[in-house]
């Protein structure tokens, strides 16, 4: 599975893209791995009480966790995965 | 007069007798319309709704708001306010920079211009005077050697600002804009032909800090620190707005704000990533991830910064210069590489090429035109050839075609250059197919598909200045979350949610501060700044009262322009035409959330009434 980031996020996991083999089936079981994996991940996306921080945006193809079952989202290897730090403009 | 912030002194110059005369603000429209938009947009009403935009009488407004050139945060905007030759409707285009600031501390509130000048202007505005001059050897310029002709610079480093039209407003383009300090536009509306219109090529403006307002020395001046100091700290400590900065080795430090670090075209990739970005000339809703990351404020910075400007009293700094190193556009040196003119000349054009988006935008600065139009009338042309409406087609991407049709559109050297630079309406109209106009009352959409992002579909249409994203900024809310999240794919409630963003925003444009302030703060800032400048009482439902009256003004005139429901349309193919990608399916449900929006308004199929008038105070 490839999982795309975006913006303050790349230099933490070295680029744009990372690739998980035999992904969790669920949206937490991910970010749980990829916070295990990349110093300072989990500080960028989680709050102290382990909720993802407000304004973070994490598409699964193209839907954000927050309209589907939040970290109980579950995916599959052919879903597509975006992590967005806060982003705004106009 | 004794409301704070404004400096009681307003121009009135009349181009055609070449007078100038001076009057102070009038209190009782300062307290109901704040400022700059608010108050701008009074001033046209009572120079007529009915004026023909492109008539001597038509008055182009230059109108600060009571918190420009001040210490508070964001504070460097100025409100150009005209009857749009592009729309019909009132519009307000604002710029950001220093000339705003400026204009304040030569000692102005606001310049009304009417008439027209038998031959080229300038206007000199310094120490509360206001002089007409010669401006015949800088007529046929562009905005950059106008800029220089002056000796301003980019930021300020100097005491001089110049507000400026290149050829596309000489030339009538009618998406023709102002730009000050080369590269701040306000781009929207053809301000910058009405000012062509009337011979004005530019507004230079002197003045120093030492101008600006302050409050008295004592409690107010406390009380004053203490709300500007709220104001700061909400805006540093956001996880939006936070400023940037660098290590030794150039990568970000922790804690720097993405809009900040990496421009508003941070956007790029999450719009495109929901499927919310329209897509060669919005046939689609997405673009490849490839391609968007080519043009995304993510490349920019990797690849192609080499300064990051800001505007007066700003510590965010979300403008981008950059270089193109490489290719025919080697060595070109731009900023404003901003998301809506990436997404308007890269993915809604077919093209994914930073060079040639790049060289566009800085034409766009140059002859002084709207780089949100530009990439719509290009996107149409190019739509308008694959269908085989024209005789000389334009190719999807054709990044070299691109930039000749633009100086030809500026230029007017052209046929089909002068068709265009009516705008992507009247073009599309012209050859007999206004359904691939992607526009709304004339004026052509932003970045944000109406089917992948609903909200935005209704602020389009309702929008008192034709298509725009920011008369009522949803996405804080489809996107980010502000202030709560709500489905970009769900239409119910929008209506209501609508009306409160458009409400705050007409405040804040009215105050003038800049729009990106209101990721960080709201009307409870807003009203403590207030209170503590302008020295009258406001609460937090006042701030939206005044929003809310400033927004039914603008439709009002709008109303007695002849505009009606009618004309709170969308392009057909969001109506009709499924989404593609993320959004696969969706159209836009503009007659539902119409509908609730009307009843949140209280207006009679898009027409405020008399009731609604005499309560917002706006009639007697």
């Amino acid at each position: 599975m490839i999982i795309r980031f975006y913006a303050t996020l790349r230099p933490l996991v070295g680029g744009r893209s990372v690739e998980l083999s035999d992904p969790p089936e669920t949206i937490g079981g991910i970010l749980e791995r990829l916070s295990c994996e990349h110093e300072g991940l989990r500080d960028q996306l989680f709050d102290e009480d382990g909720a993802v921080r407000r304004f973070v945006a994490i598409m699964v193809d193209g839907r954000d966790i927050r309209h589907i079952d939040g970290l109980q989202s579950r995916v599959s290897p052919e879903s597509e995965l975006d992590i967005f730090p806060p982003v705004a403009g106009g | 007069m004794a409301l704070g912030g404004f400096a009681n002194h307003v121009a009135r110059v009349n181009l055609s007798d070449r007078s100038v005369s001076y009057e102070g603000i009038n209190e009782d429209d300062a307290r109901k319309y704040i400022g700059a938009r608010g108050l701008g947009v009074k001033y046209l009403l009572d120079n007529g709704p009915e004026t023909d935009p492109m008539s001597d009488d038509n008055m182009l407004a230059l109108v600060n708001g009571p918190m420009t050139g001040t210490e508070v945060t964001m504070s460097g905007r100025l409100a150009f306010v005209t009857k749009s030759p592009l729309t019909g409707t009132v519009t307000d285009s604002h710029m950001g920079g220093w000339s705003a600031a400026r204009l304040r501390w030569a000692g102005f509130d606001a310049i009304l211009i009417t008439g027209k000048a038998d031959s080229p202007v300038y206007l000199e505005v310094e120490n509360g005077e206001v002089e007409i001059k010669d401006a015949s050897e800088i007529w046929g310029k562009g905005i950059h050697d106008t800029v220089a002709h002056f000796g301003s610079d980019s930021g300020n480093k100097t005491d001089v600002s110049v507000m400026s039209i290149g050829q596309a407003g000489e030339n009538g383009v009618l998406f023709a804009s102002f730009l000050n300090e080369d590269d701040r536009a306000a781009g929207r509306g053809g301000t910058g032909a009405v000012a062509g219109m009337k011979n004005l090529k530019c507004v230079v403006v002197r003045g120093t800090r030492d101008g600006r307002w302050r409050p008295e020395q004592g409690e107010a001046r406390q009380r004053f620190r203490e709300a500007q100091g709220q104001h700061l700290k909400l805006i540093m400590e956001s996880p939006v707005t936070a400023p940037s900065s660098v290590n030794d080795d150039g990568s970000l430090k922790d804690g720097s704000g993405a809009l900040s670090a990496f421009g508003t075209n941070v956007l790029m990739n999450v719009v495109n990533s929901i499927g919310g970005l329209g897509t060669k000339n919005s046939q689609m809703t997405q673009t490849s991830p490839e391609a968007a990351n080519a043009v995304s404020g993510e490349t920019m910075r990797d690849d192609f910064l080499t300064a990051e400007p800001t505007c007066h009293a700003c510590p965010v700094a979300c403008k981008k210069e950059v270089e193109i190193t490489e290719g025919p556009h080697a060595g070109l040196k731009m900023e404003s590489f901003e998301y809506e003119p990436a997404w308007s000349l890269g993915a809604n054009c077919g093209n994914d090429d930073p060079a040639v988006i790049a060289k566009v935008i800085d034409q766009c600065n140059d002859y002084g035109m709207d780089a949100i139009e530009i990439g719509n009338v290009l996107s149409m042309y190019m739509e308008a050839s694959e269908r085989g409406y024209v005789d000389t087609p334009l190719d999807w991407g054709d990044g070299a075609g691109m930039v000749r049709v633009t100086d030809e559109m500026a230029m007017g050297s052209s046929s089909i250059g002068q068709t265009l630079g009516q705008g992507t309406a009247k073009a599309a109209a012209a050859w007999g197919h206004s359904e691939i106009s992607m526009t709304v009352k004339g004026q052509a959409v932003p970045a944000y598909d109406p089917r992948g992002l609903k909200g935005e579909g209704l602020g389009y249409a309702t929008s008192n200045r034709g298509a725009c994203h920011l008369r009522g900024y949803t996405p804080a809310s489809e996107l980010l979350g502000i202030p709560v999240k709500t489905d970009p794919l769900d239409w119910d409630g929008k209506g209501p949610l609508l009306k409160i963003f458009q409400d705050l925003h007409a405040f804040s444009d009215s105050l003038d501060l800049c729009k990106f302030s209101a990721f960080a703060v709201g009307a409870p800032e807003y009203a403590a700044l207030y209170e503590n400048v302008v020295g009258l009482p406001m609460s937090e439902e006042d701030v939206m009262v005044a929003g809310e009256r400033i927004y039914n003004l603008e439709r009002y005139f709008n109303n007695l322009a002849g505009f009606d429901g009618s004309d709170d349309s969308l392009p057909e193919r969001f109506l009709t035409e499924p989404a593609t990608g993320p959004a696969e399916g969706h159209i836009c449900e503009l007659d539902q959330m119409k509908e609730q929006y009307y009843d949140a308004r209280g207006w009679d199929d898009g027409v405020v009434g008399e009731a609604k008038l005499r309560e917002l105070e706006i009639i007697s």
